[in-house]
């Protein structure tokens, strides 16, 4: 820190000044001259130096230190105050960073975990698709089974059918070759109904073989 | 002036930085990120079995009776291990009855008694079988998915899902009780299926179909009154 010159020529700064407060300092006397002129001229004087001025006076030492004491403290405690939010941001910061590393960390456990569950899904899927499939062709097999089991009896039942159909016309031939012992009306009564009962017979086989193949 | 002017820069600075200092101390001790811990599915009653097939299709019966002049197909399901509960319409008349499980396993019938108000029977078989239906407490609500399981056309096991869609007059028996309207696709050889719900119990049982998109069901007050002890039945009568 440094005052300002009070000098207008501002020489002679930091040089210490003898006739501070007594003005500028007279100029030495002339030497004497030897050949007075008689007709004397006026003599030229040196003009004088600029016009003294009033310099204010500098601080008083102590008042200048106590001054820079308190700038001092001032500019300290600025920087402690500063200093400290500063350290529990970095401290923060160094917290928030390490719970950002963990969660990036679970985050992408997370997303092997997930990963890892949707190929299980679909192998699941899969899995079940051929689960559906196995199912849909264990009970054709086994409805395969009931319904040939079934076809074998239908079958069975058509033949006997049959059977009874050949018996009544046979039984019915006889009762024409002896047709003498019988009443007519009852003879064409009996013909009817064999045929009629034949007829169903034939039916029920085409109805079988067209539902059945 | 300047040194008060600095000085109340200064003031000002510390002020800051003490008002700031516990605005980060709050921001430090973060709480604990949110983990969601996802919940495991939980099974349902209709879940697929160590098998694959449902317990609606472990119960249901491939049915096959011969009456007088036909023989017929249909389907019943289990009640307990020796009643099996079918349609009216697939015993009457009958004087022979075979059912057969989804695994093939056949039974016989050794006595069946219907309904005289609603198209439902109840058939006894010999032996005994291993699995029964339950059926359910609270009626179906309008909307809701339903399950038809059972043998079309004489087979194979299929189970077919579609929307319940009103409670409305039998067209086959205007005097009788409502019946469930389902849109889904019935054919014969599905009488006496039974009717699920999305837990798996017995709601109902089929009786009618368009053969194309809607079907009919008994309900499940109607079936519960069939299945009363003291309701009316009457046998089958197995002479032709």
């Amino acid at each position: 820190m440094s005052e300002p010159d009070p000098r207008a020529d501002g020489a002679g700064a930091g040089v210490p000044d003898e006739a501070a407060g007594s003005g500028v300092p007279a100029p030495p006397p002339p030497p004497a001259d030897p050949n007075p002129n008689p007709n004397p001229t006026p003599a030229l004087t040196d003009v004088p130096a600029a016009a003294p001025t009033d310099v204010p006076p500098p601080p008083p030492p102590r008042s200048r230190s106590r001054g820079l004491a308190v700038g001092l403290a001032l500019s300290l405690i600025a920087v402690v105050a500063l200093a400290v939010p500063l350290a529990m941001l970095a401290s923060a910061r160094s917290t928030w960073e390490g719970q950002n590393a963990d969660l990036r960390a679970h985050v992408e456990s997370l997303t092997d975990e997930v990963s890892a569950q949707n190929a299980r899904i679909v192998e699941l899927e899969q899995t079940e698709a051929q689960l559906e499939t196995l199912k849909e062709e264990y009970s054709s097999a086994v409805n395969q089974g009931a319904q040939g089991t079934e076809l074998v009896e239908e079958l069975e039942d058509i033949a006997d059918a049959y059977e009874k159909c050949v018996e009544a016309q046979d039984e019915h031939f006889d009762v024409l070759r002896n047709s003498e012992l019988y009443v007519q009306s009852s003879i064409e009564e009996s013909e009817r109904s064999i045929v009629e009962f034949c007829a169903e017979v034939s039916d029920a086989y085409r109805d079988f073989r067209e539902k059945h193949g | 002036m300047a040194d008060r002017r600095r000085l109340g820069a200064a003031a000002l600075a510390l002020a800051s930085g003490l008002a700031l200092a516990p605005a980060l101390a709050a921001c430090v001790p973060l709480s604990p990120p949110p983990y969601a811990t996802p919940a495991p599915v939980e099974a349902t009653a209709t879940a697929s079995s160590t098998d694959g097939f449902t317990h609606a299709e472990r119960i249901a019966l491939r049915v096959w009776a011969i009456s007088c002049d036909a023989y017929r197909n249909g389907t019943a399901w289990m009640l307990d291990e020796t009643h099996a509960v079918t349609n009216r319409h697939v015993v009457r008349d009958t004087t022979h009855i075979e059912l057969t499980d989804y695994r093939g396993r056949e039974y016989r019938a050794v006595a069946a008694e219907y309904s005289t108000d609603d198209d439902l029977a109840l058939i006894t078989i010999d032996g005994t079988f291993p699995e029964a239906g339950t059926v359910g407490e609270d009626e179906p609500a309008l909307g809701d998915d339903l399950t038809v399981t059972g043998y079309a056309l004489g087979g194979p096991l299929a189970s077919v899902t579609g929307p319940y869609v009103e409670l409305r007059e039998n067209e086959l028996d205007p005097d009788g009780a409502e019946i469930y309207f389902l849109q889904l696709l019935a054919r014969e050889g599905n009488s006496g299926s039974p009717v699920t719900d999305a837990d798996g119990d017995v709601v109902g049982v089929v009786f009618s179909s368009d053969g194309e998109e809607f079907a009919g069901a008994v309900t499940l007050p109607r079936l519960e009154a069939f299945l009363a002890d003291d309701a009316e039945r009457t046998e089958v009568d197995a002479s032709c």
